[in-house]
């Protein structure tokens, strides 16, 4: 699950960076740090 | 019956390994580095950094809510992140020890991020030292431009009247003669047969320091071509003739370059009329409105008269608000009316004062601005510091408690 969700957002960011779309890419990193918080504590 | 107390000590100092993992830490360390570089980025992105202290419209704004909560947000999510994963790393499971590695890491971020910015990463992140260095030399540069534009207003006033000295002409005219004295090596080297080698005169041009060439140039410009040539031929190794030959060669190319074609003036004589002419222009706009119509020409023929001297006596006086000395000194050196005189004056004095004040107050504000917006930036560098300790004590915890959860199987034991 933890790859899945991980892999998912960082092909939101990646898409973000082609559209070069800050809104999404500011999302998606704050998610993508969320998750690191959440795998470090071994919730994920 | 006698009680016996007996002591006995247990050697509790047992073998066990040491709780600090220093690459944990190091590896923390780096994690929020990382972190807190990414946030800055998506702050500098979404706009609400804190760190554009070039920006003076932008410090006049003051430090913005959301730079400030974006700030300590960074702090919390990078220390948080930085110490549960040295924490986690080292592989503790006492949630005390958890706590000190998180201590340790914040100490060696914060002590990492003082070091980058005095490495000039001032950017590098949002917190403690960066922004304390940046904000200090903030309020200074402001204390500078302020002092500097005061300055120059100063310099621009009298300079208006005394010309020539700090202008663009007197830079040109000092990097032709140096230009003038390299030739003149080239050309010592040509004829050869002379004592001096071109090596040589080109050290002692070198030698040849600022005040020096200030002194040159201002002979120059007064047509003083003998003091010029006897300065050249004492401070270099130039015999005498070299130098007057030298000094020649010179004021002709001023001369071609500055005088008037038409004329038979020296060098000095013109630069002095183009001043004069310049410096009438200037003095018929402080004209006060309604009094006597004073002309262009009338203030020009009376400046003709001035010396240079007077010339910024008269500009000093004026700008120091001390009329009736510039009065004086006109009525004693010039042939203008006494009415002629007071409008100008009065017209002068006024325009020196307006135009000081405002940039007097102007540079009071920038100050004003800049120290408000510093004292801000100290406040919430402060309160992101403190808060990134608590984060990342908090997150040394939670990574304790973690490996504990996942890696060690905890057992309630009851001894009767």
């Amino acid at each position: 699950m933890r790859f899945g969700l991980i892999g998912t957002v960082i092909v939101i960011l990646l898409i973000a960076a082609l559209l070069q779309n800050v809104a999404i890419g500011g999302v998606g990193g704050l998610i993508l740090l969320v998750l690191i918080i959440l795998l470090l504590m071994g919730r994920i | 019956m006698e009680d016996h107390t007996y002591r006995e000590e247990i050697d509790t100092n047992l073998k066990r390994p040491t709780p600090i993992s220093w690459g944990a830490i190091l590896a923390g360390v780096f994690a929020m580095l990382g972190v807190s570089w990414m946030m800055y980025l998506l702050g500098l992105a979404i706009g609400v950094t804190a760190m554009d202290l070039s920006d003076t419209t932008f410090i006049g704004d003051g430090l913005s809510q959301a730079a400030i909560f974006w700030m300590i947000l960074t702090a919390l999510a990078s220390y948080f992140i930085g110490a549960s994963l040295a924490a986690r790393l080292s592989g503790t499971a006492d949630d005390s020890e958890g706590m000190m590695i998180g201590f340790s890491l914040w100490g060696a971020a914060t002590t990492a991020s003082v070091l980058l910015a005095y490495c000039g990463v001032s950017s590098m992140m949002q917190m403690g030292g960066s922004l304390v260095t940046a904000a200090a030399s903030a309020t200074g540069s402001a204390a500078q431009a302020a002092t500097s534009a005061a300055g120059s207003t100063v310099a621009g006033a009298t300079g208006a009247f005394a010309a020539l000295e700090g202008t663009d002409t007197a830079a040109t005219i000092r990097s032709r003669l140096k230009r003038q004295l390299a030739t003149t090596v080239a050309d010592l080297d040509v004829e050869g047969g002379e004592d001096v080698t071109a090596e040589e005169v080109r050290e002692s041009i070198d030698d040849l320091d600022a005040a020096a060439l200030d002194d040159l140039t201002k002979q120059l410009i007064d047509d003083d071509r003998e003091s010029a040539a006897e300065l050249i031929a004492s401070e270099t190794e130039l015999s005498q003739a070299d130098a007057n030959e030298l000094i020649d060669g010179v004021y002709e190319a001023l001369e071609e370059r500055y005088g008037d074609p038409d004329n038979d003036t020296g060098l000095a004589g013109d630069l002095r009329s183009q001043a004069i002419d310049r410096v009438a222009e200037a003095i018929v706009a402080f004209d006060a409105k309604g009094g006597a119509n004073v002309s262009k020409q009338s203030v020009k023929d009376a400046l003709q008269d001035l010396d240079s001297e007077s010339l910024s006596a008269v500009a000093k006086a004026l700008y120091n608000g001390r009329t009736e000395k510039a009065k004086d000194l006109l009525v004693e050196n010039t042939d203008l009316e006494e009415e002629e005189i007071n409008e100008l004056v009065k017209g002068a004095s006024n325009a020196y004062r307006s135009r000081a004040d405002a940039v007097v107050e102007a540079a009071d504000e920038t100050t004003e601005a800049v120290s408000t917006y510093a004292a801000e930036l100290l406040w919430a560098a402060f309160a992101t510091t403190g808060l990134g300790l608590a984060a990342a004590v908090l997150g040394g915890w939670c990574g304790a408690d973690t490996s504990r959860r996942l890696y060690y199987e905890v057992r309630e034991v009851h001894k009767d």
